[in-house]
Parts: structure tokens; C-alpha cells; sequence
């Protein structure tokens, strides 16, 4: 079983350099590796995260994601590189900027940049082990999948 | 009992007759549902997200979001900050992820909710009770029992109860809660009693029909202003794919109870028109304060929420524990990479708390069905004021529980104070934009009133100019309340009913 439940098939979403892009933002905000889990599930997260999101904010996100990738470590580092090819180090200093930015909006993207990182590297069931939190118990449907609620509910005692 | 019909059992349009048509399973919409079905009634219910079952109700946020929350959990009011505002889009709406807390309002709340002598006629007080003694036992209101409080709500409370403050254990709709903590992702133990689990079982038992996965674009008026039934088309609202179309004739009427935020929306597209319509739009925004203690806390082993105060009511503001989900938290945790790794870490050690302001600012809602709104809201400067004041309060509490440290949570102050720091919270920007604010209680947008030109819908929660049209959500509240509102939409949901069935 993954991470996540898979995202549903068929469905257009980014496509994989551009999910690998994303998982590399994400996973420079919150390092899996420091909490006890992998880059893998991160990547899973952002195709079913895509596959989910209405059109318009899909596109205005990616937009946004882009931007911060090409063009953020020359405004806020003066590095002419992309955001891959900086250092962790310098990867950090550059979000911090942003966290932290005086700023309002570039302060929201460094909040929405660290809750998509939270959702994704914490909603790892390896690292919620590694924090103390029970594992799921069982495989999750997939996205998108509706289930017989009145099954579910029946035979209770209520 | 029959089955919910999705988009996944229907391949052609369908029409259909009801007396009557209720549009939202949620607080609102099955209360008054089953209070009709009870009276004897044939009452169809329409909801636009997807039934919801165990299988769905997992340990992670993300899943929950994507699958249960309207917006993926993304929805925002924007106005000089951003304040999120969370809503849960399947059946039995917000109740299925809210904590389920039970609030029969207090006296002077209720006086100034309602100040329009004429709604006051229409909701008196003992009316509300009559209908909150129902729903005790339909929902089990349940004082929130210490075995699964968990150190959590535990802290808090010590806390209060050293500085003097009355606080109180929440009561809450459940059924043999274990403390699962994830109340927000779905009640992994089906304890939570939300309406997907008694009052909408109970109506579909005695005949109601559901269908979910069922956006209504429209309500139908005739040419005098009557309701006459509702069309719309079922749509996977986390595929976003669409499917058949409906129609559903009402016989009596109907009733709408989609949440404030989509019923402008709906009745802007069913060609009603008013100049208040999506005003006055009010919330209970909060922000949260994260306390660090010696000792392990595991704030997210115990009920999500179950301690609060309302000790400084008359200043409009409530404290609350609120185990906010982990993956979100860690949002609110300082630094990036591994600094916040290494915060995260802590996690353990942390409390999660919140204050909510009943806040005086007003806003607007520009919505239409299927489409994310457009939320206007920004708080004044003296609700922020009481915010600000709170957070510094809750502090003292968490002081006074042993915390060595306290997070904030307010840009400008440094993101951990100790012990002997916390006064510097007083000395925080009022700009909302230095906060992180959350609003789950929303209300307003179609406002009752006595007159047409102070208010979208009359004292009976009708909508102006409409016959055989009631709404039973938030939306026609004269005002915010300052507590939780799920039993109050309820309670004034099965008084709109009584009306509907007096009438």
C-alpha cells in the first residue's frame, strides 16, 4: 500500500517533471528525511493533491510554482539558477525569505508552501510512526470512490 | 430504507415529485427535513457532495480535504488578510468533520441575536429548547467524559482553574467517543453523531429520498414568486466530472439549506433578486495559540475538542481546545527546512488551542452554484483588538498549565516567547495581516429582518417576494452568535419547520 490513495486513473493532472518540481519545493520546506520519511510519498501526494483541484487554481498554482522556481533565486538570492540547483542551504535561506517576507502575499505563498509540505511529508505513514501517531489501519479508497455509507452505519446498536 | 442515488447509479435525466425539496444535508437542512418527513411528509434531500462512509475516515488530512471539504479545505475570505473558512461538502455537510460541539445558546447571546423584536417573535427562546431537548437525545449531547479528554483538554483546564477563570468540559453530539482526535477527518469510530448518522438515517427510514453527488443550480419560481421545485445535474464534486440531469417538482415547497456561503449564489442564479443578498455576511474567526510543555502532551490523543471557557463572553470571545490535525499545524510551526523539521519534532510536547471572536466586521458573499465564492471580510480594528487580548489571556493560561513556551502565532513577535515573555503579545500589530485566522462559524449573507428593505428573507426565514420558499441555514441569522452555532441552525431549522407544517 502507498502513502496515499492512488490518484484516480485517467485523470489529467501535472505531468511528472512537473510533480518532481513540486516535490522538491515541498520537500525543501519540510525534509522527509529528518523526520523518518522518504522523498517517494511526497511526489505520490502532489499527482492525487493536482488531480483534485478545480482547473483554474490547478493552472493559478502551478503558475505561482513556477514563477518560484525560475525566477526566486535571482530576485531573492541573486543566484542565477533554478530553484533545483541550489543548495539545501541555500534552498532554506530563500524560503525563509519568503516565510518571512515583510511582504503580505509573499508571506501567504510561504504559508501555503508550508501547509501543502505538512499535508504532504506528515501525512506520510512513516513519518507519523516516526512522530508517535498511529499508522491508518487499513487501505483507503480511492479518490474519488463513493462507499455505501448505509452498510456502513448498520448493525451499530444504536 | 432506500439507497442514496449518486452519479454513479443514474445514466439518464430524471424527474421527480416531492412535497417537499431540501437542498443541503447538513445542520440545517436535516433537521428540518426530519422534522417534516416525521409529520408525515414526502421529502426529497439534495446534497452536492458525496455520501461518506468508515473507509473514508482515515488518519490523513489530505484524503479528508480532497474528498469531504468544500474546496479541497482551501476556501478563503479575503479582504486586507486572508482568513480561511472550512466547510464540509458531503452528506450530513460540516457535521460529518466538524467536533461537535453542542451549544444551547445562552441568554444574552440570544437577546442579541436576536434584536429584531419580530425574528425574537417568530424563535422565542422556549420554543429553541423545546426543539434542543429533541435533538439531546436524537444527537446524545454528551459532556465530554475525562477518560478521553486526554492531556490536551487536561492542561487547559488546570490552567483556567488556577488563574480563577470558569471553564468547562464541551458537551458534544456523540455516541461512545474514545478520543480519537480525528473528529475533522471523520469519526473513525462513528461516536460522532453527525446528521449522516441519526437524524438523515432516521428521515430515509420513513421514506426520504437522498441524492448526493447533486449540485442544484437552480430553485424554480413561477411567475407569483413560488417555489415549485429545484434542477440542477449530478456532478462528482471531487472529480469535477458531471453526469445526468435533474429536475425535482415540489408539490409544497422548498427548503434550502446549503450554507451561507453558496445560497446567494442559488438564488442570484433562480433570478431572485435583492440589494442585501450576500451581505452582512459575519464569522467567528480565530487564531491559535501553541503552548510547549516538558512533559508529552500527544495533544492528538484525545476528543478533538473538549474543553473550553467562555469566561470572557461579554468581550465576544470563547477559548477552545482544537487538536488541529498534525499536517496542518505544522504550518504554524517556526522556520523552514530543518529548523521546522526540528520544530516539528516537538510537536509532541505541544498543546493546540484557540480562541474564536464573535467579530462585529461585516462582509459580502459573491457566489454561484458549483463555482468557489468570492468572500469579502476584513476584521475591525477593535476585533482584533479582542483577538490580540485573547491570545495573551490563553496564554496566561498556558503559563499557568507549566508551559515553557508559547507560540504566538502573530507576524512581528518572535515565533517562541517564554514564560516571562508573553506580555509582548499586548504589544502586537492590530494589521489582521500579522495573524493567521481560521473561520469555521459563518453566518449571515441573507439576513432576516422585519421589513423588505432591511432584510433578504421575513422573520419566518422566508425569502422576500418568494411563496413556499424557506432557508433553514445560517444565512438568514439577524447576527453572529459567539458560540457554536450547529444547534442553534438546528433548532431554528425545526422551527421553521413547525412554521412550514402549521402553514
Amino acid at each position: 500500500m502507498g502513502a496515499w490513495p492512488p490518484a484516480p486513473a485517467g485523470f489529467r493532472a501535472w505531468p511528472a517533471p512537473v510533480r518532481a518540481r513540486v516535490s522538491v519545493l515541498l520537500t525543501a520546506v519540510l525534509p522527509p528525511e529528518e523526520l523518518g520519511g522518504t522523498t517517494d510519498p511526497v511526489e505520490d501526494f502532489v499527482g492525487g493533491f493536482a488531480a483534485t483541484l478545480p482547473p483554474a487554481r490547478r493552472a493559478a498554482i502551478r503558475f505561482g510554482l513556477d514563477l518560484l522556481w525560475l525566477l526566486a533565486p535571482l530576485v531573492l538570492l541573486g543566484r542565477t539558477a533554478t530553484f533545483g540547483g541550489l543548495t539545501q542551504d541555500e534552498r532554506e535561506r530563500l524560503l525563509e525569505r519568503i516565510a518571512y517576507s515583510k511582504l503580505y502575499p509573499i508571506r501567504v505563498l510561504g504559508l501555503m508552501l508550508k501547509s501543502f509540505a505538512g499535508l504532504a511529508v506528515i501525512g506520510d505513514p512513516a513519518v507519523r510512526r516516526g512522530l508517535g501517531i498511529d499508522p491508518p489501519t487499513g487501505p483507503l479508497p480511492p479518490l474519488g470512490a463513493h462507499v455505501r455509507w448505509d452498510e456502513d452505519i448498520e448493525g451499530l446498536g444504536r | 430504507m432506500t439507497e442514496i442515488v449518486t452519479i454513479e447509479h443514474v445514466s439518464t435525466d430524471i424527474v421527480e415529485d416531492a412535497d417537499y425539496v431540501v437542498v443541503g444535508s447538513g445542520a440545517g437542512g436535516a433537521s428540518a427535513a426530519w422534522r417534516l418527513v416525521e409529520a408525515g411528509c414526502d421529502v426529497a434531500m439534495l446534497e452536492e457532495g458525496p455520501p461518506v462512509g468508515l473507509p473514508d475516515f482515515g488518519t490523513q488530512m489530505f484524503p479528508a480535504m480532497a474528498k469531504m471539504y468544500r474546496d479541497n479545505g482551501m476556501e478563503a475570505a479575503v479582504g486586507r488578510s486572508m482568513i480561511s473558512m472550512l466547510q464540509g461538502r458531503v452528506v450530513g455537510g460540516t457535521t460529518v468533520v466538524n467536533s461537535a460541539i453542542a451549544w444551547r445558546v445562552p441568554e444574552p447571546a440570544y437577546e442579541r441575536w436576536s434584536f429584531d423584536p419580530a425574528v425574537r417573535a417568530s424563535f422565542p427562546l422556549e420554543d429553541l429548547h423545546k426543539h434542543w431537548d429533541v435533538l439531546d437525545e436524537m444527537m446524545c449531547v454528551t459532556p465530554t467524559a475525562l477518560p478521553i479528554a486526554g492531556r490536551g483538554n487536561t492542561l487547559p483546564a488546570q490552567g483556567a482553574e488556577r488563574l480563577g477563570w470558569k471553564g468547562k468540559v464541551m458537551n458534544r453530539f456523540t455516541r461512545g467517543c474514545l478520543g480519537a482526535g480525528r473528529c475533522q477527518q471523520g469519526c473513525p469510530n462513528l461516536a460522532k453523531q453527525s446528521t449522516a448518522l441519526n437524524l438523515i438515517p432516521a428521515a430515509m427510514r420513513k421514506g426520504m429520498r437522498v441524492y448526493a453527488t447533486a449540485l442544484v443550480e437552480r430553485v424554480e419560481l413561477d411567475a407569483t414568486g413560488r417555489a415549485i421545485g429545484v434542477a440542477g445535474r449530478f456532478r462528482d464534486p471531487t472529480l469535477r466530472r458531471d453526469g445526468p440531469r435533474f429536475r425535482i417538482r415540489a408539490n409544497k415547497g422548498v427548503v434550502l439549506a446549503p450554507g451561507c456561503i453558496q445560497l446567494p449564489g442559488l438564488l442570484h442564479a433562480s433570478g431572485f433578486r435583492h440589494r442585501l443578498l450576500g451581505e452582512h455576511f459575519q464569522a467567528h474567526p480565530g487564531a491559535g495559540l501553541v503552548p510547549f510543555f516538558t512533559d508529552e502532551v500527544k495533544y492528538w490523543e484525545g476528543a478533538t475538542q473538549g474543553w473550553e471557557t467562555d469566561h470572557f463572553a461579554d468581550e465576544g470571545v470563547k477559548f477552545e481546545v482544537v487538536n488541529v490535525p498534525l499536517e496542518i499545524n505544522a504550518a504554524r510551526f517556526p522556520g523552514v527546512g530543518r529548523e521546522l523539521a526540528r520544530n516539528v519534532a516537538r510537536m509532541s510536547h505541544a498543546g493546540s488551542w484557540g480562541v474564536l471572536v464573535r467579530m462585529e466586521a461585516e462582509g459580502s458573499v459573491r457566489s454561484r452554484p458549483g463555482r468557489s465564492a468570492r468572500v469579502k471580510f476584513t476584521p475591525l480594528e477593535d476585533d482584533m483588538r479582542r483577538l490580540r487580548r485573547a491570545l495573551h489571556n490563553f496564554a496566561k493560561i498556558a503559563v499557568e498549565a507549566g508551559a515553557v513556551q508559547v507560540m504566538p502565532g502573530i507576524y512581528g513577535l518572535p515565533p517562541l516567547l517564554e514564560r516571562d515573555e508573553i506580555d509582548r503579545i499586548l504589544d502586537a500589530s492590530l494589521d489582521p495581516r500579522h495573524y493567521t485566522m481560521v473561520a469555521t462559524h459563518l453566518f449571515g449573507t441573507a439576513r432576516a429582518a422585519a421589513s423588505e428593505d432591511a432584510g433578504v428573507c421575513d422573520p419566518q426565514f422566508r425569502p422576500w417576494g418568494t411563496r413556499n420558499l424557506w432557508v433553514t441555514d445560517s444565512s438568514p441569522f439577524p447576527r453572529n452568535l459567539g458560540v457554536n452555532p450547529q444547534f442553534m441552525i438546528q433548532a431554528t431549522a425545526m422551527q421553521v419547520a413547525e412554521k412550514i407544517l402549521g402553514a
